[in-house]
């Protein structure tokens, strides 16, 4: 199978949570790996540490008491990056001092190379040095790191649309909060585009006024007939001789801006040029202290206004991608306004507006009904195809998981115990509590008519405790096929098909075309 | 696109009509909102009254020096003007008649004019305790409760230090120490006041930073100061609010109390407190002289805590749907 390109790449990740009662070992060192484009289910019941994993690949553990006791989360490393990091991981293996110094060196010989010189060389230490220090590494980021990185390249979905927004904000408001956080440039130029044109305007004298013309409303041309019924008054600009809309000021044609006439046009051209001046310090870079200040004081609301319509409009187009009906009037309503599938809607604008390459989506539509839900399901296909995008997608329903995912992992007790294919899992399953989720799931049709006085198979026990969890394969007291060799080792993750990953001792046999 | 969207270009030169039948559409959730919000206060009775109340004293309050018939510090002699102090023999304690309204003080002041001057004071010192014991609570709350750990910790227990001791001793101490000053009262109550407001907010907080939209606000990069600023900070404030209503009232109240121990404003200052602490044994022969600013302080706090009541209502999101 050909090595495609791998987005996001969780390694041995343990995250335990130190609290009073003991160490909570919600993930054991977990493998997944994401490809770009792809959607990758995690499935599990309740307390399996699905939701643990994406919120540490989010960043967003509680610390203390949580802690990423090892493990590296990586996102779009390059293949050469990885292959120097297997390599130096195995070399420097218990020795960090060698380690320190190796980077050293190699700093010191990046330095003394030329610039634009053996880029080639350059490149080769850049990425040896990436892989030394772990530079894709999501946890050695710091805090503001981070937070660029949120929302612009990974993004979550949450279980409930009904308390993920807040009620004291409008849809608007929060769909262009990620906008304003990580695109504050994007709005700078929108801003700017329409500042340069009524600059030109200005500048030339040109303002443009409106004239009375009479139109043939069929074709929108002038025309002299004017007894036709057909023939309708409308504004044109003057400088293109565009039909300009009922009550517009500025011309869709040329973009001019109609002059209201009421302010002197130096002292309008002295504000141009301050907000010009403003907008470009903005759009180079969104942190200027200039900048900053004038956004901070009260007298620049004028030139804030640009930007909140700016961003407002923004919002308004990310709702219109989520399909949402009438997004015009949506970004000034206040959440309680909306159903719970609009709701959801407006978190998928408000996370996907900044087009990231990662969606972690957390139960997503656990909290709707089906109807919706096959809605939303199908929206985020959608967007995901058209934006190439990755979806990593946790939800306890297997349902979900056959209608939308490529490849499947099954997580168990803070391990994965399975991961396939959605069709492998689905026709083979081999670990056996996949293949008891899998029979716990109520049938519905008319095969099944005869079955329905039956009691529905359920697993026996519970999810273990994570403060005392059970020696070896944490499954095994709840296993119909344990072995005395269970309770005593932990199996690994082996591929026991091709792409087809188990860890059990005692996995359940391959049969021809064998369903549970 | 962005740049041909109506509201990048509003329309211009359109009828005052045109443009309110825009706002109107494009502001929907916000005018229903508002209206519903008053639909709320106003089925109360009682809010209503107390909005009322509120509303003619601080109109009084500004209009004081417009409507009041003599100046609050002169004395009246025989139809001639005196300047109050020392206080005069001959006019004093008249009861309440067509000139003097309200009859006159030992000093021989026009009650009427006193009263009506004493809601500005009331209203100034109401001002200037509330509003900064609010600001420096609303701060030291949200960060006490948002950063928690040390700080929270820090913070909590001089809050508790400041809580132990009774509001009234510390302020009397403040007075004492500084000297009797309309100013001095309101330090005194500024350090006594916002301990309730640090904690009204630590709670407030302490509930609302574990709610999923703050969660959301991290997950799409927002930083601590954004989330504490933006989504924090205003979704606590409405209890603030309310509190901060009656607490008009009650340091009206307090103030009123201040004064009558001889701790608040000089002694010649139209204010209620003072007003009743330099009347009082008169009170046997002069009723009038201790009732009415006695009245101005009930209909005064009852107006406050009536509309706090009111504002409550319209804020409460269980009470709303």
């Amino acid at each position: 199978m050909p090595e495609e390109e791998v987005l996001l790449r969780v390694e041995d990740l343990k995250t335990y949570f130190h609290t009073y009662e003991g160490v909570v070992k919600a993930l054991e060192g977990i493998n997944i790996d994401v490809r770009r484009g792809e959607t990758m289910g995690l499935v599990g019941e309740t307390g399996c540490g699905k939701s643990v994993s994406a919120l540490t690949v989010m960043g967003l553990i509680p610390i203390p008491p949580g802690k990423v006791e090892s493990g590296h989360i990586l996102l779009g490393e390059p293949s050469s990056v990885r292959a120097f990091r297997l390599e130096y991981d195995e070399k420097f293996k218990g020795s960090p001092k060698d380690r320190e110094k190796e980077i050293d060196s190699l700093r010191k010989k990046l330095d003394s190379l030329k610039e634009g010189q053996q880029s080639e060389d350059a490149k080769d230490i850049g990425e040896r040095l990436a892989a030394l220090t772990y530079t894709y590494d999501l946890l050695t980021k710091s805090p503001e790191e981070l937070n660029e990185i949120r929302g612009d390249r990974i993004s979550m979905i949450f279980q409930e649309p009904m308390t993920a927004l807040n009620p004291a904000y409008t849809i608007g408001d929060q769909v262009g909060e990620t906008i304003e956080l990580h695109q504050m440039e994007k709005l700078a130029d929108d801003v700017l585009k329409q500042l340069d044109l009524e600059t030109k305007a200005l500048v030339q004298k040109k303002l443009a006024n409106k004239k009375v013309r009479a139109i043939d409303t069929r074709t929108g041309l002038p025309t002299s007939d004017l007894n036709s019924t057909h023939t309708a008054k409308k504004d044109v600009c003057s400088l293109c001789g565009t039909v300009v809309r009922t009550g517009w000021n500025a011309c869709t044609g040329c973009g001019v801006r109609f002059s209201s006439g009421v302010v002197p046009i130096p002292i309008r051209r002295a504000f141009q040029r301050i907000a010009l001046s403003y907008y470009t310090r903005l759009k180079e870079n969104r942190y200027n202290t200039w900048a900053y200040l004038v956004r901070s004081n009260p007298i620049s609301v004028r030139m804030e206004r640009r930007l909140s319509l700016a961003k407002l409009i923004r919002a308004e187009e990310a709702l219109r991608e989520v399909k949402i009906a009438e997004p015009s009037r949506i970004v000034r309503s206040y959440p309680f306004e909306l159903s719970g599938g609009m709701r959801q809607r407006a978190m998928i604008a408000m996370m996907m507006a900044c087009k990231p390459d990662l969606l972690i989506a957390d139960e997503p539509t656990t909290a709707l009904d089906v109807t919706v839900e096959a809605q939303i399901l199908s929206l985020m296909k959608e967007m995901q195809r058209a934006r190439d995008m990755s979806i990593l997608l946790i939800t306890h329903d297997l349902g979900v998981i056959a209608e939308t995912c490529h490849r499947v992992a099954v997580m168990y007790a803070g391990y994965i115990v399975e991961l396939s294919t959605t069709e492998e899992i689905f026709a083979q399953p081999m670990h056996p509590y996949t293949h008891a989720l899998l029979r716990s799931i109520p049938k519905i049709g008319p095969k099944y008519i005869n079955d329905r006085k039956k009691p529905l198979y359920v697993i026996p026990g519970v999810v273990p405790n994570l403060l005392k969890p059970p020696s070896g394969c944490r499954f095994h007291p709840r296993c119909e096929r344990a072995l005395e060799k269970c309770s005593k080792e932990v199996p690994s993750l082996v591929e026991l098909a091709p792409g087809h990953f188990v860890s059990c001792h005692n996995p359940v046999p391959m049969t021809k075309g064998g369903s549970p | 696109m962005a740049s041909d969207h109506p509201e990048l270009y509003p329309p211009e030169k359109r009828s005052p009509r045109e443009k309110y039948e825009d706002f109107k559409v494009r502001h929907d959730s916000f005018i229903r909102e508002t209206k519903y919000s008053i639909y709320l206060f106003r089925k109360s009775l009682l809010s209503l009254f107390g909005f009322g109340v509120i509303l003619a004293v601080v109109i009084i309050a500004f209009l004081a020096p417009f409507i009041a018939p003599y100046h609050p510090n002169y004395t009246n002699v025989n139809g001639q003007n005196q300047e109050f102090w020392p206080p005069q023999t001959t006019g004093t304690l008249q009861p309440p008649s067509g000139n003097h309204w309200f009859g006159t003080d030992f000093g021989g002041r026009d009650m009427y004019s006193m009263v009506l001057y004493g809601a500005g004071k009331a209203l100034y010192v109401g001002i200037l305790v509330v509003a900064p014991a609010a600001l420096i609570g609303v701060f030291l709350g949200a960060i006490a409760g948002y950063f928690g750990r040390v700080s929270g910790e820090v913070i909590m227990r001089v809050t508790d230090v400041f809580l132990s001791i009774p509001s009234l001793v510390l302020a009397m101490v403040v007075v004492a120490a500084l000297g009797p000053s309309i100013t001095h009262i309101t330090y005194a109550m500024i350090i006594t006041w916002w301990p309730w407001y640090t904690r009204l907010v630590y709670g407030q907080v302490l509930s609302i930073r574990e709610k999923q939209y703050i969660e959301a606000s991290r997950s799409v990069g927002a930083g601590p100061g954004r989330i504490l600023y933006k989504h924090v900070i205003k979704n606590s404030l409405s209890p603030v609010i309310v509190q901060a209503t009656s607490d008009f009232g009650y340091v009206v109240l307090a103030a009123a109390a201040l004064g009558w121990l001889g701790l608040g404003a000089p002694r010649d200052t139209a204010e209620w407190g003072i007003m009743i602490s330099q009347n009082q044994s008169y009170f046997s022969q002069a009723w009038w002289t201790v009732v009415f600013p006695g009245l101005a302080i009930v209909f005064t706090v009852l107006g406050f805590n009536l509309l706090g009541d009111g504002i409550r209502d319209v804020l409460d999101p269980k009470l709303r749907r």
